[in-house]
């Protein structure tokens, strides 16, 4: 929960809604303040303002623009919620970019002087806050009018971490959504095409992506995969996410590929279709009867086609089995490979619809492979046909 | 070769738009009041808005060229020269891209990789990148220039999906082992875990302080044999973004400030120390008590750790170093031959390292390179560092998922004129002997007004960075040019051990009055003294300073109810529900 806006001095918690109600109740007090101190007085208003400003990840604070007006006495209450250090500088207007330059210029001593220049454009400074802390810093609003931009001096943060504070006459609602919010990342959306291409221009959605002439095998953060995951689109309108840490398919969708999140390792890939066919645990038994699952399951890497088509290599309990997915015939098509065992078993998922394994026979919730199906099988499984583009 | 513009305009961003940030009520409130500040100083700028063409102080005998990255802007996490010349980069949007120095194009070797913050080449056809899940062999088996083969080099290490989990390296040692470095996850992710899978046994006494190690090794240095067995080699590192091998064969690490790192440093890595960061502890096997290894005494704690061979002023000096480089060009480079480069992500400059070795210990100083705050030519993110065939000094420089650099690949060259630099720092009985690359002018270096001196000590704590402690002026009393003019002995007050020495040189200048120091600042960190060192001082109780507030971190959740383990490390054994 956010602190929120507090016209009193005492600390309130009862606005619950974040945004809205700071927004809302930050107006209400601005015009209060504003009718109170009617008729004529543009000095000091009765009551102190107080701002409520915190940091968002990515060098950001959570408040781009706040009004006070000329003169008013404010309390701006700096809160620290990131994870680096950050500090929070009022500055001449139009001298953001001197005072950031200036700070990254004080080298000996910057810490001590908590990254805040000896220059005349810096109006009023805290100290720096440490995560999970806060600052009050008390100031009286000039008298001039125009926008002073608030900035954290810090070194490397001042590009984009800013806002402004507005001196004004006219109370406005904050503006909630930073001024310096960034572009959007690279890594989002559909996997970016590099140079002299490797053909990845396939879209997440389009056409494109069934028609496609070669797979693309990216790694990422999955949903309902363990970390480890290879995010793999075939040929053909399919794709699926392979789980490297657990050595085994999990499941399959069809539609497009998958949209990055905005930083690689700090959320999931989103899937873009439907998934058709998970596999809910390893599915291989080595040996002459199926027994239980294998003890261990090393990864061991991939290998790619001409048409990039990955293959997996895993070592199960001493046996090398390699595993790789293609679109064959409206069909997902995946041919196991094994070394030197007599008898592979196959688990049938509860869910099965159309599974198949010509070369193996049917054994209880088993399918049997021997002799030279062992070394080589594949076990097939329809693309619905609602799904597919 | 010139040195292209360098402008300070507004970067394009790479940032995290949409995570859903759920606030923590902060705890507080010292009220810090301030008065306007600063009203009739009118201290002239030192630093123009928009670093301009003009030459900087080092631009006599250094010269900076900008390399264009392929289209779009590209944070550079990893960096390496190939046996052929040509510069391989790992992007962090998981592409391995080659950059051909004499055509000046880029052509792509990989795609797809996961936060790919490292690249070792083995020959031109086959590359080792350290990826976060795993450290992979990348090889081009047809010729065809791009990479078919995706090998699993090393993967027996945990990984839970917190987004700090980075994994750093490889770098060889001589018999052929690999070294990379794998981060700890932060407790202030939210969630802490994107998913209920991870790999490796999960284990909740290591989801402690602020930065945790829940699965297995995190924190830790890893070595993986010629004949591929993975072993953990060290641990008690925090972000360990830089490893390197020195001439003699020896590794080191820098690790970042935060909890249990007082300042960020350097480190020389030996098989089964540990270097401070505690939770990293649990997958030790002495630490399989059913406590969690926070929960150790920290006087404990310290006397358990090795400390780093060099401490780097925080906040003055470096923030987050990165990589460090030893010169090992010949002196193609210039004079530095035995010495360390360091990436520094927050500055505009690198950093070099100077060590020596006192009473058996390694420890040295460290010197800003490149430093001209009034024409910078070198971008901020500066991540990683490779040397060419012809000596030149290649830098990777990232911003990553925000880590306040910047984007870009640069090269330094050296001219061939020595510039004035202090090219070692050492130890005496009562002070230290400074050398010069150059004959200085003895009435300027011999005069005790020259230098200045102060020192002070970070302490250790669970708590985030450290203040400096009891920071103080040294008194220099005599200051001795040797015959030659190349060095100067200097003599202080008070010499004490397990102290950072800060000496700044003001006005230094060559014989022939040609050459100014172009870095009149170093920082030495004295652990040992040259006999009779006396043992470390005991912690000090975490004592805030008036404004700061005791942080209070989320409350681990020492239950594993909801976290499901599959694959990975698991011989450590579940200890049971509390």
């Amino acid at each position: 929960m956010h602190p929120g806006i507090c016209v009193f001095s005492a600390p309130c918690s009862v606005f619950s809604q974040r945004y809205p109600t700071r927004a809302w109740v930050r107006y209400l007090f601005l015009l209060a303040a504003a009718l109170a101190s009617l008729p004529g007085a543009v000095g000091a208003a009765g009551a102190t303002e107080v701002i409520h400003i915190g940091t968002l990840p990515g060098l950001r604070f959570d408040t781009g623009a706040f009004s006070v007006r000329p003169g008013s006495d404010v309390e701006v209450v700096f809160s620290n919620y990131d994870e680096m250090l950050h500090n929070f500088v009022v500055v001449k207007p139009g001298s953001r970019e001197r005072v950031v330059q200036a700070a990254l210029a004080l080298a000996t001593g910057a810490a001590e002087k908590n990254f805040v220049p000896d220059s005349p454009d810096v109006l009023w400074a805290s100290k720096v806050v440490p995560a999970g802390q806060s600052v009050t810093l008390k100031l009286t609003a000039p008298a001039a009018l125009g926008e002073y931009p608030y900035v954290c001096t810090f070194p490397g943060h001042g590009i984009l971490m800013f806002g402004t504070m507005i001196v004004t006459n006219t109370p406005q609602p904050a503006v909630m959504n930073p001024v310096s919010l960034p572009k959007p990342p690279a890594r989002t959306g559909a996997p970016a095409t590099s140079p002299d291409g490797m053909d990845h221009a396939q879209h997440a959605g389009t056409p494109t992506a069934a028609t496609a002439a070669r797979a693309v095998t990216m790694r990422a953060f999955m949903p309902n995969s363990g970390p480890a995951a290879i995010a793999v689109q075939l040929p053909g309108g399919v794709s699926y996410c392979w789980d490297a840490g657990a050595g085994r398919f999990r499941y399959a969708w069809t539609g497009g590929y998958m949209t990055m999140p905005a930083a690689a390792e700090r959320g999931l890939a989103k899937i873009q279709g439907e998934v058709f066919y998970t596999e809910p645990a390893y599915p291989l038994r080595l040996g002459a009867a199926p027994g239980t699952e294998p003890k261990q399951i090393d990864f061991k890497g991939y290998t790619l086609d001409a048409q990039r088509i990955p293959e997996f290599e895993t070592v199960v309990d001493g046996v090398t089995v390699r595993e790789r997915a293609e679109v064959r015939d409206g069909k997902l098509v995946r041919r196991f490979r094994t070394s030197g065992e007599a008898t592979v078993w196959f688990a049938i998922p509860a869910e099965n619809a159309g599974l198949d394994a010509p070369s193996g026979t049917k054994a209880g919730a088993f399918y049997r492979f021997a002799g030279e199906a062992a070394k080589e099988f594949t076990i097939i499984r329809p693309i619905p046909v609602s799904s597919t583009p | 070769m010139t040195s292209s513009v360098i402008s300070f305009s507004a970067r394009p961003s790479r940032l995290p738009a949409g995570r859903l940030f759920s606030v923590v009520i902060a705890l507080t409130l010292g009220a810090v009041t301030t008065s306007p500040a600063h009203a009739a100083r009118g201290t002239p700028n030192r630093v123009p808005l928009v670093a301009s063409d003009a030459p900087s102080n080092f631009s006599p005998y250094f010269e900076v060229e900008t390399i264009p990255l392929p289209e779009g802007s590209l944070s550079v996490d990893g960096l390496a020269v190939m046996p052929d010349g040509r510069v391989v980069v790992t992007f962090y949007r998981g592409w391995v891209c080659f950059y051909d120095p004499k055509t000046k194009k880029w052509s792509t070797f990989a795609e797809g990789l996961h936060t790919p913050l490292g690249v070792l080449p083995l020959s031109n056809r086959e590359l080792l990148v350290m990826q976060m899940p795993e450290l992979t062999l990348l090889v081009d088996t047809d010729g065809d220039g791009k990479a078919d083969r995706f090998q699993t080099k090393s993967d027996h290490f945990g990984l839970s999906t917190n987004y700090a989990e980075f994994a750093f390296g490889p770098v060889m040692d001589r018999q052929g082992n690999l070294f990379y470095s794998l981060g700890t996850g932060s407790n202030q992710a939210r969630p802490m875990t994107l998913t209920n899978e991870v790999r490796g046994f999960f284990n909740p006494l290591g989801a402690v302080s602020r930065m945790t190690s829940p699965v297995a090794y995190r924190g830790w240095i890893m070595k993986v044999t010629p004949d591929g067995k993975t072993i953990p080699y060290a641990c008690g590192f925090r972000e360990p973004n830089g490893l390197g091998i020195d001439p003699q064969d020896r590794l080191f690490a820098i690790d970042n400030q935060g909890d249990w790192v007082g300042a960020s440093a350097l480190y020389k890595v030996e098989q089964d120390h540990f270097y401070g960061h505690a939770p990293d502890l649990i997958w030790r096997g002495d630490f399989q008590g059913g406590i969690s290894a926070i929960d150790t005494p920290v006087e404990e704690l310290d006397r358990l750790r090795t400390r780093p061979a060099v401490v780097f002023p925080y906040g003055d000096m470096s923030n987050s170093p990165t990589q460090p480089l030893w010169d090992t060009t010949g002196g193609k480079f210039g004079p530095f031959t035995g010495q360390a480069f360091l990436g520094e992500m927050n500055q505009r400059y690198l950093m070099r390292v100077m060590l020596e070795e006192v009473d058996g210990q390694t420890q040295g100083a460290v010197s800003p390179f490149l430093n001209d705050p009034n024409n910078p030519k070198l971008h901020r993110g500066n991540n990683r560092l490779a040397y060419d065939a012809d000596g030149g000094l290649w830098v990777g420089q990232t911003f990553h998922d925000a880590w306040t650099g910047e984007e870009g690949l640069q090269r330094i060259t050296w001219k061939g004129v020595v510039p004035l630099e202090v090219s070692a720092m050492k130890l005496t009985d009562d002070g230290f002997e400074l050398a010069f690359t150059r004959p200085v002018n003895p009435e300027v270096a011999g005069n005790v007004a020259t230098y200045a001196m102060k020192t002070y000590f970070y302490n250790y704590h669970e708590q985030y960075g450290s203040d400096k402690y009891d920071n103080h002026p040294v008194g220099i009393t005599s200051a001795v040019v040797s015959a030659d003019h190349r060095r100067v002995t200097l003599h202080l007050d008070n010499l004490e051990a397990w102290r950072l020495y800060d000496l700044s040189l003001q006005g230094v200048v060559s014989e022939d009055g040609q050459h100014a120091l172009l870095s009149p600042w170093v920082v030495y960190t004295v652990n040992h003294l040259l006999h009779n060192t006396p043992p470390p001082r005991a912690p000090l109780p975490h004592a805030p300073s008036t404004d700061r507030k005791v942080p209070q971190y989320p409350t681990p959740d020492r239950s594993t109810a909801g976290i499901k383990s599959v694959g990975g490390p698991q011989e450590f054994k579940p200890l049971p529900d509390n």
